[in-house]
């Protein structure tokens, strides 16, 4: 369904991902392991459109290519980012951050069905409806930031570190939320530093090294792999 | 740009300012006017930028102080030498800048410029009020004759001592800490800056600088009026050279006032009907084009030319270039090339100082023989509201000196608003903080610092258009043991080392990644020389192996004998670091302890861990 081909992405002379050609599945997990630093939140970036590629990869989206599409248009193409940091509109209530989630033209028909649905996938949302987003705790903030990509009813869900600076036991609702999300057939690109989690969630993973493709497997081959362990695992 | 270059540099600069000086005896009147105007323009752009560039306040208050120093001069001159009303213009200038920046330096972007056009406004009313209605003269008659080629003169130095002036605060501990207010105002507040103050004393220098030109700018009329004095003509054209320069270099408002200048009188020359839109035209193209203004390019210039030339010399084997290039040149015309003229200063004047401030890999301070005993922090009773919503209610707790104390609980109760509370950020309304015997409630922010507690942020906040070397050496130049930059940089280098980014110091905050980025504020707090440490959930986004090495840095910071209290969400770390742990849960504190103890209690549990977490 998406498919990168030699993407190469470089901060000045810095190059941040090399070569790098990565295959997603619809309605699967694919995850992305790595060392901070490695070029993962740049992968996810270059994928939504913020980040332009070097000329001569491609990314492709159910056979079209979207190197070099706007932002905006990827979104409506069906692709959602939730970036690292949640990035809300925090003077905005919840319910007008839900609804701009629903900006794109694919996603405005069938709006309030779609909110119905995120309010009950995240009832702490439904509860604060009229609350602005930036008075809300940090976790209540992911949630909302991932109900707002939902909005716009996307193919994928690209996943930014999502758990990051969540406290333990909402880490553990917010991986029982995903693992929901992926029973219903939502295909997820998942970039997260819980190794652990990501290969409980995972079909597929693919592990980036200093910007290129160091390996890719199952999760239970990953756990077989001494170098994954030793890098990511902390063993 | 090598020592050679800098002094055939300062050479030419000498040579021609030399010139300058002795060009009015060869020079038509015409001439000399055009030389009056070239002058006060580089001296008030680079006066203006010498505030506005490095701090982005944008002010429109330049005709307000322009006008100062005139009216200082039109008043005094009928009782007073001229040398004196020049003093007094600048002094004039100078405190009523000092009392305008106390009132208004809080407000922020649009406020502040807003505040300042408005103040250029109120004094050309109250002065056309005065004059109409006190003296009954709109005109105030300048009744000292002086040759042209004096105020010639005159505004030359005013304009040389501008450049030079700036340039050589952009290289001080001032020129550092107004580039941090800059960049981020709070993060200067807790490295130790005295923000207010650093704003306000600069502001007034600046006005000063402003005011003096005014007052010898009104020697060259006759008479003058609100108008002339107080027109905001002084305010934008100021604004405009600066920006067209580039603010953010010492010599870039100079170059974009002669060009400013020229431009203009060229355009008078040929549309001289459509003049303000030809003017118009190219400001928009200018500030379309070339945003950062043009010093950056030509700086970028040049340093492809040496780069250029240092490459056909390598190749014929002729001179090896003296230090490596530096990535940093070529990263960011914006505000990487603003930190190179320190390093480069250092190692090109101080080798045999560099070795004698060198100090030994241990960089942290240590207290003697080791933490003092007891408390090295009590909160007692500590409350505070956010409106309704009691963020911290009657929270007491000790941080046992020399030790790792945990503050846990779930997301929104309460952890970083007593972060906030210890450092000053937030005032409490109500309850203590005792800080080995003194009570620091009321403290500000930077005195906190100095008195030697240090913290992170949650949301990472590193200077993002500063270098990583930089932003430490802030730490270093303003905490509790301030040093000169030079020394900074050295110790700077070296903590960078002992986090792991020394190979990074010259990258810009914003090229940083996630983890790097922590790293820099990790180092930037420990340069500050701290006993306490408060890091708010500095593991947060590492994975396993990251998170190892992380819990050893901590460990490591502890041993050197500083006191750490850590908001973290990771037990991993809490179980391994944290001799003490203190758990929140809305406001108030629910459990104390050891790890072990508060991690088993039930309590704890239900609102936080989850029932995952509890087994582990």
């Amino acid at each position: 369904m998406l498919r990168l081909e030699h993407i190469s992405v470089a901060y000045g002379k810095h190059e941040a991902l090399h070569d790098v050609t990565v295959d997603i599945a619809p309605s699967r997990t694919t995850a992305i392991l790595g060392a901070n630093g490695a070029g993962k939140s740049t992968l996810l970036k270059t994928v939504a459109g913020l980040i332009r590629p070097l000329p001569g990869g491609r990314i492709l989206f159910d056979d079209r290519p979207i190197e070099q599409e706007a932002p905006h248009r990827v979104v409506a193409a069906g692709i959602a980012l939730v970036p690292e940091g949640r990035r809300l509109f925090g003077e905005m209530s919840v319910m007008d951050n839900l609804r701009v989630g629903a900006y794109p033209e694919r996603a405005r028909a069938g709006e309030s069905e779609r909110l119905e649905r995120q309010l009950t996938l995240f009832p702490r949302l439904g509860e604060r409806r009229q609350q602005l987003a930036k008075t809300m705790s940090g976790g209540e903030q992911q949630m909302l930031a991932i109900a707002r990509a939902l909005m716009s009813e996307p193919k994928i869900l690209l996943l930014d570190e999502p758990s990051l600076g969540l406290s333990p036991r909402l880490v553990s609702d917010l991986f029982s939320i995903l693992r929901r999300l992926i029973e219903g057939g939502q295909s997820i690109v998942l970039v997260e530093q819980n190794a652990y989690q990501s290969l409980k969630l995972a079909d597929h993973i693919y592990v980036l090294d200093n910007g290129r493709i160091a390996s890719a497997g199952t999760p239970a081959e990953m756990r077989q792999d001494k170098m994954i362990q030793k890098a990511y695992l902390g063993l | 740009m090598g020592d050679r270059a800098k002094q055939l540099l300062f050479l030419a600069a000498t040579i021609g300012v030399a010139i300058l000086a002795a060009l009015p005896l060869g020079l038509s009147a015409y001439g000399v006017s055009t030389g009056i105007v070239y002058f006060a323009n580089v001296a008030l752009a680079t006066a203006w930028a010498l505030f506005s560039g490095p701090t982005r306040y944008i002010s429109l208050a330049t005709a307000a102080f322009v006008g100062v120093g005139m009216y200082t001069v039109a008043f005094a001159h009928v009782s007073l030498n001229l040398a004196v009303c020049l003093a007094l213009a600048a002094i004039v200038g100078f405190l009523f800048a000092l009392v305008v920046g106390l009132s208004t330096l809080r407000l922020r972007g649009v406020y502040f410029v807003i505040f300042t056009f408005g103040l250029t406004e109120l004094m050309r009313q109250v002065s056309s009020w005065y004059e109409i209605n006190i003296t009954h003269k709109l005109n105030r008659f300048i009744t000292i004759s002086i040759d042209s080629i004096v105020i010639y003169e005159m505004l030359l130095v005013l304009a040389v001592v501008a450049v030079v002036g700036s340039w050589y605060v952009s290289t001080t501990r001032l020129g550092h800490a107004l580039r941090a207010i800059g960049e981020d105002e709070t993060v200067a507040r807790h490295t130790g800056i005295d923000v207010t103050w650093v704003k306000v004393l600069v502001f007034a220098i600046a006005a000063s600088m402003m005011s003096l030109v005014g007052g010898v700018y009104a020697l060259r009329y006759p008479s003058i009026d609100p108008t002339v004095g107080f027109g905001n003509a002084w305010s934008f054209q100021v604004l405009i050279a600066a920006l067209l320069g580039g603010p953010r270099r010492p010599w870039g408002p100079a170059i974009g006032a002669i060009l400013l200048v020229l431009l203009s009188d060229f355009l008078v020359g040929a549309f001289s009907r459509y003049f303000t839109i030809a003017l118009g035209i190219c400001f928009l193209v200018i500030v379309y084009f070339i945003p950062g203004g043009l010093a950056p390019r030509i700086e970028q210039l040049f340093g492809m030319l040496a780069r250029a030339r240092r490459a056909a010399g390598g190749a014929s084997g002729a001179a090896a270039p003296r230090e490596p290039s530096k990535d940093a040149a070529k990263a960011d015309i914006e505000t990487g090339a603003k930190m190179r003229a320190v390093p480069h200063r250092r190692s090109a004047l101080h080798p045999l100082m560099r070795r004698l401030t060198r100090s030994g890999p241990r960089l942290v301070v240590r207290h003697g023989a080791g933490p003092p005993p007891g408390a090295m922090l009590s909160v007692h009773g500590l409350r505070k509201a956010f409106g309704g919503l009691v963020a911290v209610r009657d929270l007491s707790f000790d941080i046992p000196a020399g030790g790792i104390t945990g503050l846990i609980g779930p997301n929104g109760s309460g952890k970083t608003t007593v972060l906030h509370l210890i450092t000053g950020e937030l005032p409490p309304d109500a309850g203590s903080i005792v800080l080995q015997g003194d009570e620091i409630i009321g403290v500000r922010s930077f005195e906190i610092c100095r008195a030697r507690i240090a913290r992170t942020f949650q949301l990472v906040r590193v200077l993002p258009g500063a270098t990583t070397r930089e932003n430490v050496m802030l730490g270093r130049m303003f905490g509790s043991d301030p040093t000169d930059p030079a020394t900074a940089l050295t110790e700077a280098d070296a903590l960078l080392d002992r986090v792991g980014l020394a190979d990074r110091a010259q990258l810009i905050g914003s090229q940083l990644t996630y983890i790097d980025q922590k790293r820099v504020e990790l180092a930037r707090a420990l340069a500050t020389r701290p006993q306490l440490l408060l890091l708010d959930e500095w593991l947060a986004g590492l994975n396993p192996t990251e998170l190892k090495i992380g819990i050893d840095l901590i460990r490591r910071i502890q041993r050197e004998g500083i006191t750490v209290l850590m908001v973290e969400h990771v037990m991993e770390a809490i179980r391994a670091l944290c001799g003490h742990v203190v758990v929140m849960n809305a406001g108030m504190k629910i459990a104390e302890g050891t790890a072990a103890e508060v991690l088993s209690d039930p309590k704890v549990t239900q609102v936080y861990l989850g029932e995952d977490d509890a087994a582990a």
